[in-house]
């Protein structure tokens, strides 16, 4: 106890400069979500297997624009040389079908998640901020909406509607866009009681600029979790529709309806399903992982 | 009363819920180009009439709609157009039943399953088990209905049976037989089929409920006073968990509702949802609406039910609708 000199324990002079200074370099929520995203491994490698799949989305039908040319002399061949997952029984290329198919299913499956993303968010946005009665009127819409079963107004509109990939999207889009509407109603509300709100108010901006600069950035962390999620949702849910022949129609290719047609021959040519479906349940796969992987960044509950 | 009222306002939501999708069907069906008797051959017009007249095709649509309306409610769906002298009730009564005891038994399976490894998840969190049961219950929400029921027929139907057959040296021997309804063995595989995503989303939700509950100073307290851990696992973490998951019920019923038409058509069951399709690809209308009506008023139901079921279990969701 008594070894411990004097001179030990003089002061530390007062620094003020260097107590100022951030040694720390400072993220912004993005930076910060991104950093977190790169952690998961997982997560990352689903990123990079999607991008895989879009790049063979965009440029595949490109290298392999044959699918829907008839070899009816080589028809119901197993995985070759030539035709290097086989060819179905009217002898199309199961290769540049399954190609195609993911041209086709990623699109409907983004263009739907955009739309309704889109969609929700207006609504939502307008409900949330403005509040009161048109608040609860609004409300009550979507508590209406919400109880009607998606599925079995999905297949009454698809039965009704003229077939084709548009309004397969539209009616998608129309039976599945409460549930984003709800979530950013939510986040708003939380949202536009915080300072900088009034802040904003005070200084005389518009409902308009701070829904769109304060109130929707605040809020997308949530919104881009619940549109990545949608994508695998919607890729599945054509898939369900082409198996009872509502989806996508043949020649065109889909996952979906590349998979029903596979199912029928299942037995005797397991590889017309096995193909398309490993196509299928990876990339929703992936998508899924990365979803989740994009909620754990993006929640501001986990930050440290 | 708090109760009464909640149940009131959730019985009104229903009950217009109802309305407009009966409205919407009716007008869906009605908006549709051609019509039934439009076939490959020109019918002459004195039979056409007489059709039309039967099926009273022949009244304006307002008349049409309140007949369709007064009759829906009193239970009457029609007759079906393709089958002769079917009425739509009949249909839903013999064949309903099927769809109720495969769906009622993938529920069962998946609840169990599903909940057993969320708890297993979550007591183990973020060791081996944790990931194990997680990447199962992913691998599950990846998996489309008819891919599984394809994958299980092969695996079982086909290859396991096969095996059986050449040790039994009986070529009409089937150990678990994948198509048809008629016998305990061929009700095992379609059950699993379609419960396997519900089971995934169960666990799913099942362990983050448990984790919640697992961070909560009741359990602390649990602990403090000496509890054994199968004691506070079952007594205190469990119990509470389980009641969030009681909310996911109603889109689990829908979920697998609409599994149904893809199970039940790949294993050859005769069910509903296999009526269903076949009359959508026959352009049967009278029968769609029937069961589009049909199906929408038991999910509407069903939520209904789990709706209340949940708000008498926890009042703080009741209050807080209340509020909203």
């Amino acid at each position: 106890m008594s070894s411990i000199p004097k001179d030990k324990f003089t002061p530390v002079p007062k620094d003020i400069a260097s107590a100022q200074k951030i040694h720390r370099p400072s993220l912004s929520y993005w930076q910060d979500a991104w950093r977190r995203l790169k952690l998961n491994k997982v997560a990352m490698f689903s990123m990079w297997f999607i991008a895989f799949m879009a790049i063979v989305a965009i440029f595949g039908p490109m290298l392999f624009p044959d699918y829907r040319d008839n070899h009816l002399d080589q028809t119901l061949l197993g995985p070759n040389s030539r035709f290097w997952f086989g060819t179905d029984e009217l002898g199309r290329d199961l290769f540049a079908r399954v190609i195609r198919g993911t041209r086709i299913s990623l699109f409907i499956g983004l263009t739907a998640s955009l739309i309704t993303t889109a969609f929700g968010v207006v609504y939502g946005g307008i409900s949330g901020y403005f509040g009161g009665s048109l608040d609860d009127a609004m409300m009550r819409f979507i508590d209406i909406i919400s109880t009607v079963p998606d599925m079995i107004i999905l297949i009454l509109l698809l039965v009704v509607l003229p077939q084709g990939i548009p309004t397969l999207i539209l009616a998608m889009c129309l039976t599945s866009w409460s549930g984003i509407a709800r979530i950013v109603r939510g986040q708003l509300l939380q949202i536009k009681e915080q300072d900088y709100v009034l802040v904003a108010r005070t200084q005389g901006a518009s409902a308009g600029r701070i829904i769109a600069k304060h109130l929707i950035p605040n809020a997308l962390g949530p919104i881009i979790v619940r549109l990545t999620m949608a994508v695998p949702a919607f890729i599945f849910e054509e898939a369900f529709l082409s198996f009872i022949n509502l989806g996508v129609r043949i020649p065109e290719a889909s996952w979906g309806n590349l998979g029903q047609s596979g199912v029928q021959q299942f037995q005797q040519h397991p590889y017309l399903l096995i193909f398309p479906a490993l196509f299928l349940c990876i990339t929703t796969l992936a998508l899924n992982l990365f979803g989740d992987g994009l909620r754990d960044a993006l929640d501001p509950k986990m930050r440290k | 009363m708090q109760l009464a009222k909640y149940i009131i306002r959730r019985l009104a939501i229903s009950l217009v819920t109802l309305f407009v999708v009966i409205t919407a069907t009716f007008f869906l069906m009605n908006s549709m180009p051609g019509d039934p008797f439009t076939g490959q051959k020109a019918i002459p017009k004195a039979i056409k009439d007489n059709l039309y007249k039967k099926y009273g095709l022949d009244k304006p649509v307002g008349e049409r709609f309140v007949l369709y309306l007064s009759n829906t409610v009193t239970g009457d769906l029609g007759m079906s157009m393709t089958y002769k002298n079917r009425k739509v009730v009949d249909v839903i009564k013999q064949s309903f039943p099927t769809s109720a005891d495969l769906g009622i038994r993938a529920i069962i399976f998946a609840s169990i399953a599903g909940i057993f490894l969320g708890i297993i998840a979550a007591l183990n969190h973020n060791r081996t088990w944790d990931s194990v049961s997680m990447v199962i219950a992913i691998i599950g929400v990846s998996l489309p209905a008819f891919i599984v029921g394809a994958l299980l027929q092969w695996l079982i139907g086909l290859q396991l049976n096969q095996f059986y057959k050449l040790i039994v040296g009986d070529p009409y021997a089937m150990l678990i037989p994948t198509t048809g309804w008629d016998n305990w063995a061929a009700k095992l595989v379609p059950p699993f089929a379609l419960g396997i995503s519900a089971l995934a989303s169960i666990a799913r939700y099942m362990r983050t409920s448990m984790l919640d509950v697992l961070n909560q100073d009741y359990i602390k307290t649990a602990k403090a006073k000496g509890l054994t851990k199968t004691q506070v696992t079952v007594r205190h973490t469990i119990r509470n968990a389980i009641l969030p998951v009681v909310t996911i019920l109603g889109p689990m019923t829908a979920a697998i509702l609409t599994g149904s038409f893809v199970i039940e058509l790949i294993f050859a069951i005769p069910g509903l949802g296999k009526f269903f399709i076949i009359s959508i690809a026959q352009n049967d209308y009278t029968m769609i609406m029937g069961l589009t009506i049909f199906y929408a008023t038991f999910l509407i139901f069903m939520n209904f039910v789990v709706d209340i079921l949940y708000g008498v279990i926890d009042p703080r969701i009741r209050l807080a609708k209340g509020k909203a």
